[in-house]
C-alpha cells in the first residue's frame, strides 16, 4: 500500500458532499490522515507520469455516516472519478530499484572521432556564476578544435562520375545520392575501409549488367562478410540502404582467408539454381555488412531445412540456428491468412529476424538475424527484406503440412468483456478489428484476439498458443512480441503480463498496417491495459 | 536531412528542440545565441506571442568545425510546445537530423513531457522515421526548480525505450547543461554523417 496524506489530495473533494469539514474528515479516515492506494494500480500510471485512483478504491476508507451523498455523486464530481495523487508522494515510497532501466544505453562511442563542435565565446555578461560544465567544455574545446578543422584533408578526388554541377547559394540537394555525396564520405587515410570514392570508381569500370554469382568455392559453411563490395545509397529520407551487390574487381577484394586458400574451382554445370543456392550465403553477408561488423554467416542444416544465420557477438551461433529452426515452422504454417514474408521475434534473452528466401517447403533457406536485447531491429529488418530476391515468394501458398489440424477445441470462447470490446474499438493503425476472448481449458492462458474482420479467431489463437510453447523452449527466453510480415499485412502477438502468474496474449492484426508507428503505441496500450486488469 | 551544398562546401543539419510547453527549449536557443562567438552564429528568429511563449518556431543557425573539408552549419529549432499547435510541429520536424528532447522536471508536468515525448514519435512517424532511428538526447531541463522528480524516475518515464539515449540535467536559463547537450547531438549526427560506420553513433 502507498500512503497519501490526506492534506495533498482534500482540495479535490466536494466539501458538501461530506457533514464534516475536510480537516476533520481526514482524522476520520480509516488511517488517520491518510488514503491508502494499493500499489498494484499506480505502476502502469506511473509510466505514464501520473498517478490517480478511482473514487470507488478508496470510499471505503471514509466515514459512511459522514458521506452524504452516493459514491456514484461523489465519483461524478471528480474528473473521471479518480482523485489526483501527489506524485512525489508515491515515488518516495517506492523501493529504490523500482525504476531501474536494464536497456542499454545507445552507443556513442563514435562522437569521439568528433570535437565538441561549439564553445561559447565568452561568458556572457549576465552570468555571475558561469555553469561550470559549460566552462570546462570551453576549455576542452580550445584543444581540440583545431586538430580537426585545420587536420590535413584528404585529396579529394574528383570521382570519375558526374558531380552535381554548382547550385545557387541556398539549400541546394537534399541528401543527394551517392555519386554526388561521395567527398563527403570519404575516409581520411588513416581509416581502415577503402574510400568510397575509389569503390565508386572501381564499380563504375564495371560492365553495367550484373554479373551472375559464381558458385561458392568455400566448402566450410563459414563464409566471411567481406567477400563482396556493397554499394549504399541513401534513400529520401536519408536511411542507407544496400542499393544493390556487385562484385569488386579482384585486386580491391579484402583477404578472405578460406575462400583464397582454395583454387579457383572448376566451372561444373552444375544446376543454376543450385548455384544459387550455394552463392546465397554470400549474397546475405554482403547485404548485412553494412549493419554488423565482423560479420559471418553460417550455413547449418536442421533436418531438411537451411538456416543461413548470423548473430551478434552477444549471442551463441549454436542457440540461434537452433531457435530459428523451432520458429520456422511457424513461417510455414497453414493457419496464416497468407504465406510470411519475415517474422520478427523478441525474446527475454535476444531477438531474432527470420527472413524464408523463398518457400521453406521446397528447400529455400531461412535467413535467421539475431540480435542481443533492446538492439534496433528497423534497419535489420529492411535490410534482411532486402535479401529475399524479387519473387523469391511471389505469394505462393506453401505445400506444408505445418498446423495442419492442430485446431482442437481445448480454445473455448468465452464472452468478450467491455473493456475488451473498448479496447478493440480504440484500435485505428489495424484498421477495423473484431475482437475475440479465448482461453484454454487447461492451462488457462487467455488470447485476446483483435483481428481483420473475416479471419477465425481460433486457428491463430492456436498459432499465437503454439508461439508461445516454442519461445519457451527457445535460447531466446520467454516470448516477448511476434511480428509477422505478410507482404503488407501483419500480425502481431504480445506477451501480456496479466500478473499473479496468470498468462495471456495479445493477437492483433492479419491485415495491412500503414501506420506502424501508431500501431506500436496502441499495442503497447492494449498490452498495459490487458495487464492491468 | 541534410543539406548539402557542394558549390560552397557546406553540409546543413537540422536540430530540432523538441518538448512540452514552457519546458525551456527557446531558453537553450537564447543561451547558445547570446554565448557563441559571432563569427559562428546567425540572427536568431524567434515568433512568440505576447507572453513570450513561442507560437511558430525558433530559429538560430550556428557554423560548427569543418569536416573532410566541408563546413558544418546547424540550423537550430524550437517547436511550440502546446498541444494544439501539431501542425507546426510536424512542419518544423520535416528533414530533422536530431533532436533534443528538453523534458521539464517538475512533477506536475511528467504528463506533459510523455505526451510531447509521444508526440515526437507519432510525428517522425509520418516522416518514415522514429525514435528508434533518430539521433536524439534527453534533457531533464529547470532542475534548479523544487518539486522537481529525481532523474531515475525521468529516465524510467522518458528514456526506457530499447535504444536508451544521453541525457543531461540543464538550467537552461543559466546556461548548465545548455551546451553538454547541443555539442553531444551535433556529435552524434556528425558521427552519423561521417563517422566510421556510417549511422554507427546512433
Amino acid at each position: 500500500m502507498v500512503r497519501i496524506s490526506f492534506e495533498r489530495i482534500a482540495g479535490q473533494l466536494p466539501a458538501d458532499a461530506f457533514r464534516l469539514p475536510l480537516d476533520r474528515l481526514g482524522a476520520n479516515l480509516l488511517e488517520p490522515g491518510h488514503l491508502l492506494v494499493p500499489r498494484r494500480l499506480l505502476g502502469p500510471q506511473l509510466a505514464e507520469g501520473r498517478a490517480r485512483v478511482q473514487w470507488s478504491v478508496v470510499a471505503e476508507q471514509f466515514p459512511r455516516q459522514a458521506v452524504t451523498v452516493s459514491d456514484a455523486d461523489i465519483a461524478a464530481r471528480l474528473p473521471e472519478g479518480a482523485l489526483t495523487l501527489p506524485l512525489d508522494e508515491v515515488i518516495r515510497q517506492l523501493p529504490g530499484d523500482a525504476f531501474a532501466l536494464s536497456s542499454p544505453i545507445v552507443d556513442v562511442r563514435g562522437i569521439e572521432d568528433f570535437p565538441p563542435p561549439f564553445q561559447p565565446h565568452v561568458p556572457p555578461p549576465s552570468e555571475e556564476r558561469p555553469a561550470a560544465p559549460v566552462a570546462e567544455v570551453a576549455r576542452s574545446l580550445t584543444i581540440e578544435r583545431f586538430d580537426v578543422t585545420r587536420a590535413p584533408e584528404p585529396e579529394l578526388e574528383e570521382p570519375a562520375v558526374s558531380v552535381e554541377p554548382a547550385v545557387e547559394r541556398e539549400p541546394v540537394l537534399e541528401r543527394a545520392p551517392v555519386i554526388e555525396r561521395t567527398p563527403l564520405v570519404e575516409r581520411a587515410p588513416s581509416f581502415e575501409h577503402a574510400p568510397v570514392v575509389e569503390r565508386e570508381a572501381a564499380l563504375e569500370r564495371e560492365p553495367a549488367a550484373e554479373p551472375e554469382p559464381e558458385p561458392e568455392p568455400v566448402m566450410s559453411d563459414t563464409i566471411v562478410a567481406a567477400e563482396r563490395e556493397v554499394v549504399v545509397e541513401n534513400d529520401v529520407e536519408g536511411e542507407p540502404e544496400p542499393e544493390r551487390v556487385r562484385f569488386a574487381a579482384a585486386t580491391e577484394r579484402e583477404a578472405v582467408p578460406v575462400a583464397e586458400q582454395e583454387p579457383e574451382p572448376p566451372r561444373v554445370s552444375a544446376p543454376f539454381i543450385e548455384r544459387r543456392r550455394r552463392a546465397e550465403p554470400s549474397r546475405v553477408a554482403a547485404l548485412l555488412k553494412p549493419i554488423l561488423n565482423a560479420l559471418e554467416v553460417q550455413e547449418r542444416r536442421v533436418g531438411r531445412l537451411t538456416v543461413l544465420s548470423v548473430a551478434s557477438p552477444e549471442l551463441a551461433a549454436d542457440a540461434v540456428v537452433e531457435s530459428a529452426a523451432m520458429l520456422a515452422p511457424l513461417l510455414d504454417d497453414r493457419r496464416l491468412p497468407a504465406p510470411a514474408s519475415q517474422a520478427t521475434v523478441r525474446g527475454a534473452q535476444g531477438a531474432i529476424v527470420l527472413t524464408p528466401l523463398g518457400v521453406l517447403a521446397e528447400s529455400a533457406p531461412l535467413l535467421a538475424v539475431a540480435v542481443a536485447p533492446g538492439a534496433p531491429l528497423a534497419y535489420l529488418e529492411r535490410v534482411a527484406l532486402r535479401a529475399v530476391e524479387a519473387g523469391a515468394l511471389n505469394g505462393r501458398r506453401s505445400s506444408s503440412m505445418n498446423g495442419y489440424g492442430d485446431g482442437g477445441d481445448d480454445l473455448r470462447d468465452t464472452t468478450v468483456p467491455s473493456h475488451v470490446r473498448t479496447l478493440g474499438e480504440s484500435f485505428r493503425a489495424f484498421g477495423k478489428v473484431v475482437p475475440t476472448v479465448l482461453q484454454d481449458r487447461s492451462s488457462s492462458l487467455i488470447c485476446y484476439m483483435f483481428l481483420a474482420p473475416g479471419l477465425a479467431a481460433r486457428p491463430l489463437a492456436h498459432y499465437a498458443r503454439a508461439l508461445r510453447e516454442a519461445m519457451r523452449g527457445s535460447a531466446l527466453g520467454p516470448l516477448e512480441s511476434f511480428i509477422l510480415r505478410m507482404g503488407e499485412d501483419r500480425l502481431v502477438v504480445r506477451e501480456v503480463d496479466a500478473g499473479r502468474g496468470a498468462a495471456a496474449l495479445l493477437v492483433a492484426g492479419g491485415g495491412p498496417v500503414d501506420r506502424l508507428g501508431l500501431a506500436r503505441l496502441e499495442l503497447e496500450r492494449a498490452v498495459t491495459r490487458l495487464g492491468a486488469r | 536531412m541534410s543539406i548539402i551544398n557542394h558549390a560552397e562546401k557546406v553540409i546543413n543539419f537540422k536540430v530540432v528542440y523538441y518538448g512540452p510547453g514552457v519546458a525551456g527549449k527557446t531558453a537553450n536557443l537564447q543561451y547558445v545565441h547570446k554565448s557563441l562567438p559571432h563569427t559562428n552564429k546567425g540572427n536568431m528568429v524567434s515568433l512568440a506571442t505576447g507572453d513570450d511563449r513561442t507560437i511558430f518556431f525558433d530559429f538560430l543557425p550556428v557554423s560548427a568545425l569543418a569536416v573532410r573539408g566541408f563546413e558544418t552549419r546547424f540550423q537550430l529549432y524550437t517547436v511550440p510546445g502546446q498541444v494544439h499547435y501539431d501542425m507546426t510541429r510536424r512542419l518544423v520536424l520535416r528533414g530533422v537530423d536530431a533532436v533534443v528532447f528538453v523534458a521539464d522536471s517538475q512533477y506536475e508536468r511528467l504528463p506533459e513531457n510523455v505526451e510531447s515525448l509521444k508526440n515526437l514519435d507519432e510525428n517522425l512517424q509520418r516522416y518514415q522515421s522514429s525514435l528508434d532511428e533518430i539521433p536524439y538526447v534527453i534533457q531533464y531541463n529547470k532542475r534548479d526548480l523544487p518539486n522537481i522528480a529525481p532523474i531515475d524516475y525521468l529516465e524510467y518515464l522518458l528514456n526506457r525505450r530499447a535504444r536508451r539515449v544521453p541525457f543531461f540535467e540543464a538550467v537552461a536559463v543559466e546556461g548548465k547543461g545548455v551546451f553538454d547537450t547541443l555539442n553531444t547531438v551535433s556529435r552524434m549526427v556528425l558521427a552519423g554523417e561521417f563517422g566510421d560506420g556510417g549511422k554507427g553513433a546512433r
